[in-house]
């Protein structure tokens, strides 16, 4: 195996992701070869910019207004009069399959008194206000009017639900209240290479949403790179690249690649094949061991060709051709501002909103994206979880639960500890490469705030 | 039987008690926390929050979805891997 030039001094010593592909058993799909931009500049990133209420009420008009943002999964909208309510920044957006090849995205308000016309999800055959009954069709032309006489004002065809702009990708229904806003596939751009994996494809295995107390660019920073592993997650430290990752950003989108079994090069030591294998297994001292590795072999091509032989139930011959580095590494994306889908089949995929207009709480949502065969499961109801509540009561995450525990520990802290940084020093310091992702966020959200 | 990990670093072997408390051993002295990190009492008195967390939740679930390609699973149970795959 290759390693990292050691005279490149702005990378990690140990090997790069690249140099593990160059060792993989299996072809390697091409984009995983493509390496973006990672230049964002060094400069802080303001303290104020994460509690700030007139940087929020910015990024109502300049982010949430203006870009494409992903609003449910598909699966919500399958059959005709099905709804979902998606609410970002203090605006709410009635989604409805209208037909069965139509979802519309409606201003989820009625036209009468302004109540929101529904405040979750389901099916229904027409959209009525709870309040005093104005009633529109799927289609959102109106359909009756109470006392119809008190409204001669009323010209039915001014009172049609006024609609965004909606389109859809990889299972995902995307809105956007800028009706000028570029196509979503052209905003996606290399996005689209999750396809390779079929995320449309997929059901939501589980759903968990959580208020954390914390501007929604703390929250979604804490889960854009990999730096953090080394204190927050040490137990992983033994089979994971965290600082051999990989980061890539392209127009609207950024990737990072974190490979698995292979040691981090924190350690000031070289950790046996066995001692990674046993880590990526998660097994304590006492624990039986669940295979004995010969000394010529890599922990991360046995798990590798495991995962492909417990993949094929449900992939079919398609899991054979996994590369080691799909069926072992951890592949997350970002398409800005707050969409973080994860590659492979990691089945991860997040999203931070702002917690209404509130810039100093934010709702994580964590959906778990699974394969199936057969017929399509229903999609797990949503587990929402308040400001006290930990992640750890999520089970249906499986070991998330438990990481999201150690993450949860950090975001609240950052928000209470910014102002307090910001008395003697104005902003943030993020790292040149590591956290190319969240440098390139600030550069599109810089340039579209005008800040 | 208590679940122990030992530190990447320090080598202090986290000892996970089943109740959420977690015990440290550092060079041969102990100490107890809960599962938060917070000190309770021994000769140990601070340690790696982070590690406690970890260890003091090992039986809320599973460890590791890297491991869901060496287990027995029913043929039923196999096309959602639930709660054994999931990524870290």
């Amino acid at each position: 195996m290759t390693t990292l030039d050691p005279r490149r001094t702005d990378r990690s010593p140990g090997p790069s992701y690249q140099d593990l592909l160059d060792s993989d058993t299996h072809d390697v799909p091409g984009f995983l070869r493509e390496e973006g931009r990672s230049d964002f500049g060094t400069a802080d990133v303001p303290a104020h910019f994460y509690w700030d209420r007139d940087i929020a009420r910015l990024e109502v008009e300049r982010i949430w207004k203006k870009t494409w943002q992903m609003a449910c999964r598909e699966e919500r909208l399958l059959e005709v009069g099905d709804t979902e309510v998606y609410d970002i920044a203090g605006l709410s957006v009635l989604l409805v399959r209208s037909a069965p090849d139509i979802i519309r995205a409606f201003y989820n308000a009625c036209l009468h008194r302004g109540r929101m016309l529904r405040h979750e999800g389901g099916p229904t055959r027409e959209l009525q206000c709870q309040f005093h009954g104005f009633c529109w069709s799927l289609d959102g032309s109106l359909k009756r009017v109470p006392a119809r006489w008190d409204f001669p004002h009323v010209d039915d065809n001014a009172f049609r639900l006024p609609e965004l702009l909606v389109d859809t990708w990889g299972g995902f229904v995307f809105v956007s209240f800028d009706r000028d806003v570029i196509p979503l596939r052209d905003y996606l751009g290399k996005l689209t290479q999750l396809d390779h994996w079929d995320l449309e494809g997929r059901y939501t295995e589980a759903h968990v949403q959580k208020v954390l107390p914390c501007n929604w660019k703390v929250a979604q920073e804490a889960f854009m790179e990999s730096f953090h592993v080394v204190t927050t997650h040490p137990q992983l430290l033994r089979g994971i690249g965290d600082a051999n990752s990989q980061y890539d950003a392209w127009g609207w989108m950024s990737r990072a690649i974190t490979p698995r079994g292979t040691p981090s090069p924190h350690l000031n030591y070289e950790p046996s094949e066995q001692q990674i294998f046993d880590t990526m297994m998660g097994l304590g001292l006492d624990d039986a061991p669940i295979a004995t590795l010969p000394d010529d072999v890599r922990a991360r091509t046995v798990i590798a060709e495991a995962t492909r032989e417990r993949m094929t139930s449900v992939l079919g011959e398609r899991a054979s051709r996994l590369s080691d580095s799909e069926a072992v590494d951890t592949f997350f994306y970002t398409a800005f501002p707050n969409f973080h889908p994860w590659g492979s089949y990691n089945r991860t995929c997040y999203r931070f909103r702002p917690n209404g207009t509130d810039p100093e709480t934010s709702i994580m949502e964590v959906l778990v994206l699974s394969p199936f065969q057969g017929e399509r499961p229903a999609p797990a109801p949503v587990r929402r979880l308040a400001l006290d509540d930990s992640f750890l009561e999520a089970t249906e995450l499986g070991p998330l639960a438990r990481v999201f525990f150690q993450d949860e520990y950090n975001v609240g802290f950052v928000q209470r500890g910014l102002r307090t940084l910001a008395e003697h020093k104005p902003g943030v310091t993020f790292g040149a490469y590591q956290e190319t992702k969240i440098r390139h966020f600030y550069s599109l959200y810089r340039e579209l705030l005008g800040v | 039987m208590a679940y122990r990990l030992e530190h990447p670093f320090s080598g202090a072997v986290y000892a996970g008690l089943g109740d959420g408390r977690v015990e440290v051993e550092k060079a041969g002295l102990r100490g107890l926390f809960d599962m938060y990190g917070n000190y309770l009492s021994g000769d140990v008195r601070s340690a790696d929050a982070e590690m406690i967390r970890w260890v003091g939740t090992h039986g809320v679930t599973i460890a590791s979805r890297h491991r869901a390609g060496f287990q027995e699973t029913p043929a039923h149970d196999a096309p959602t891997l639930r709660d054994k795959d999931v990524q870290e």
